[in-house]
């Protein structure tokens, strides 16, 4: 199938669920359960966090589902309650980081047991996506939105409602920042190479 | 060398648990939200009835053209008696309520509408929380300079013996209006959907009419006409001067005025002229009044809405008579919404006395959270706030199964210094003293319970828990009709007929 006639194909999803088709839902979750996952845990979320996260973001589309509309694309849509969600999340942290000690809040980074990671050609990719979740957040987000789901800048600035303008810098900026990651990786191996 | 962009295509896939997948699908399953399928299926009608509507018009107009031409054609002279029928989708009822499609902040008056007009509540709109919130609770005030107080008080669940409810009563520190927080105020107001009706009208000058009469010589207030045109009605004018702002509102709810409906651009506009006017240099608050439903699909309103809360503007929404704000205008202002206000003591209610907490707060971020180190505890009303007000009391519950060691967490920031304070308290015993407060949130919990249940014989034991409850609370000695226990009682007792009518062979639930 066309990605156009996938894209068309998505946007029924919602409608059809909307109707009574719960199996539409269940396709919907099943579809977009990496993209949604990996935009929360590439934004920092620690995985134990990010499994409920994960729910209430399906949550809140099954609660929306009437008010979306299938003249507009899902991925987007979509990404913004995720990030959204993910925005909501960060400020409750805040709050509790005032409470907790910084031991009992972080938890450590490690890659979650979900975690897929292809064996061949892919250690660059892995390196760079560690390396995403010490962007700030806006950037974060930028970068995992055009990047790695493949948006346009303004599919991006919709899901985020951020000005175009701004998502075009933080997306210099996220970029620039994991092209230094890379070099010094680089200069890193050639150095223990001689 | 790859650029970042090709590299990251490739990035590894991170895919939840199959159990979280299962999980978050079941738990949609289970959502009585998932329901309103009926009114969809009403609404995907009126669609299809609308599209079938269209195409008979076409359809008609194109046969009436052609028969008119054969009749002239045929007997050269004019004339048909009798005009073609034409399909119309008006006669499907479209229903509007808080439910799926838009949010009512006013969930206990939605509650008591329905009851009162003999049906049960739809049960997306019965929530737990704000009906436990509904309830005035007498928790003692904090002492000394501390901003914040915690009560903990505790009593059996009175539908499970297993289970216990402990009840966190917070409460911020009253103080005086003098020391409220200086205020830039913005009012953009759909003149032309609030004075279509008297009540609204009324409704809207009195709500704003009060709101000017808290403000005071450090605030400012611009007033805005948001029709087509947009009418500055008052620039950015300083809060004290009543007397002028009140000739204001009165041009502004003026019947004999040209009215034109709500613009996007005028909302800008309205807020533009209050920030260059106004002796703050910026708007703290843009307040979006209106009537009838509020809708992201006016064009830009979201655009619009996002930049004032991106740039830190507060945005609200008030808007009165029966109305309905979509959802995801609502998520946008942060649930900011005082929608379907429909009397003056819900606009108190609802309106003023929220809007006046925030101008006067006890503290900010308030979190106040139980915890427990193995059991089940589940909140049926939780108490965070980004900021509590001064005198305000806010009530969490929590069900509690086993007998888990719990814990209070309590977080807040101190408005004088801005600084964060944190406790957590280890909770050996929680008073078992099941006060009139704990009856009377353990019987608004039962009562939401009893909207919410699936089968009659559920409905009817939580509704039984909740009159069991409610009469062992002391009431005030002559029955003050306002009591919000005596409404309560009334209202258990309007689902209770609903359920099962006096007449009724069998009771069923909807």
């Amino acid at each position: 199938m066309g990605q156009k006639a996938l894209a068309r194909d998505e946007r029924e999803l919602l409608p059809r669920y909307a109707e009574g088709d719960r199996s539409a839902f269940e396709e919907l979750v099943h579809r977009f359960r990496a993209p949604v996952y990996g935009y929360i845990i590439r934004c920092g979320v620690p995985p134990s966090a990010a499994d409920d996260l994960f729910q209430e973001v399906f949550f809140s589309v099954h609660r929306a589902a009437t008010s979306y509309r299938s003249t507009q694309p899902l991925k987007p849509w979509l990404f913004t309650i995720t990030a959204n969600a993910v925005r909501s999340h960060f400020r409750k942290r805040s709050v509790w980081s005032r409470v907790f000690t910084p031991a009992q809040m972080h938890e450590p980074q490690a890659l979650e047991p979900g975690l897929q990671v292809a064996r061949e050609g892919a250690e660059l990719a892995g390196f760079l996506d560690g390396h995403i979740r010490e962007l700030p957040l806006k950037q974060r987000e930028v970068v995992v939105l055009c990047c790695v789901e493949q948006l346009s800048l303004e599919e991006a600035s919709a899901a985020l409602a951020m000005p175009l303008e701004s998502v075009k810098t933080n997306l210099k900026r996220g970029r620039a920042t994991l092209q230094k990651a890379l070099a010094r990786r680089e200069l890193r191996g050639q150095r223990e190479a001689r | 060398m790859r650029s970042i962009d090709d590299i990251l295509r490739d990035a590894p896939r991170h895919t939840p648990p199959a159990s979280v997948v299962a999980e978050t699908l079941a738990r949609v399953a289970q959502d009585p939200g998932a329901a309103p399928l009926e009114e969809r299926r009403v609404l995907a009608m009126v669609r299809e009835q609308r599209v079938f509507a269209r195409w008979t018009l076409a359809y008609a107009f194109g046969l009436t053209v052609a028969f008119v031409g054969f009749v002239l054609w045929h007997t050269g002279h004019g004339g048909l008696a009798d005009k073609p029928r034409v399909l119309d989708g008006s006669a499907v009822r479209v229903m509007t309520s808080a439910a799926g499609a838009s949010r009512s902040a006013n969930t206990m008056a939605s509650v008591r509408r329905y009851l009162e007009a003999g049906e049960l509540p739809p049960v997306p709109l019965v929530r737990t929380d704000a009906i436990v919130d509904y309830f005035q609770y007498t928790d003692v005030d904090p002492e000394g300079s501390a901003p914040v107080r915690v009560g903990m008080s505790s009593m059996p669940a009175p539908w499970d013996p297993a289970k216990r409810l402990v009840r966190l009563g917070v409460v911020g520190r009253e103080r005086s209006w003098g020391e409220h927080t200086p205020t830039s105020l913005a009012i953009a107001v759909d003149a032309a959907a609030v004075n279509k009706s008297g009540v609204t009208r009324d409704l809207a000058r009195s709500a704003l009419g009060a709101l000017v009469a808290t403000l005071g010589e450090q605030d400012s207030i611009a007033i805005m006409d948001v029709g087509r045109s947009g009418q500055m009605v008052l620039t950015s004018t300083n809060g004290g001067k009543h007397e002028l702002i009140n000739e204001a509102l009165a041009v502004l709810f003026d019947t004999q005025r040209e009215r034109r409906p709500l613009s996007t651009d005028s909302v800008q506009r309205a807020y533009q002229v209050a920030r260059s006017t106004s002796g703050f240099g910026r708007v703290g608050h843009v307040l979006l009044v209106g009537s009838g439903s509020m809708r992201l699909d006016t064009p830009d309103l979201a655009e619009r809405v996002m930049s004032y809360v991106r740039n830190g503007v507060r945005t609200s929404i008030l808007t009165l008579g029966e109305t309905a704000v979509d959802v995801q205008l609502a998520e946008l202002v942060g649930d900011d919404v005082r929608a379907d206000l429909r009397a003056l003591a819900e606009v108190r209610e609802q309106f003023l006395d929220p809007m006046m907490r925030t101008m006067l707060p006890a503290a900010r971020d308030v979190d106040v959270t139980l915890v427990a180190n193995h059991g089940r505890v589940r909140a049926l009303s939780e108490a965070s706030l980004p900021q509590l007000g001064a005198g305000q009391v806010l009530t969490a519950l929590y069900e509690v199964e086993g007998e888990p060691e719990l814990t209070v967490r309590i977080g807040f920031q101190r408005l004088e210094t801005g600084k964060a304070e944190r406790a957590e308290v280890a909770v050996a015993d929680i008073p078992e003293s099941a006060t009139d407060d704990d009856k009377v949130a353990a019987a608004a919990a039962a009562f939401a319970f009893a909207l919410q249940a699936a089968r009659p014989s559920e409905a009817f034991a939580y509704l039984d828990g909740a009159e069991t409850l409610l009469a062992g609370t002391r009431l005030p000695a002559i029955a003050d009709e306002r009591d919000r226990r005596i409404e309560l009682s009334r209202m258990v007792g309007q689902a209770r007929e609903i359920l099962c009518p006096p007449d009724a062979s069998s009771c069923s639930l909807r």
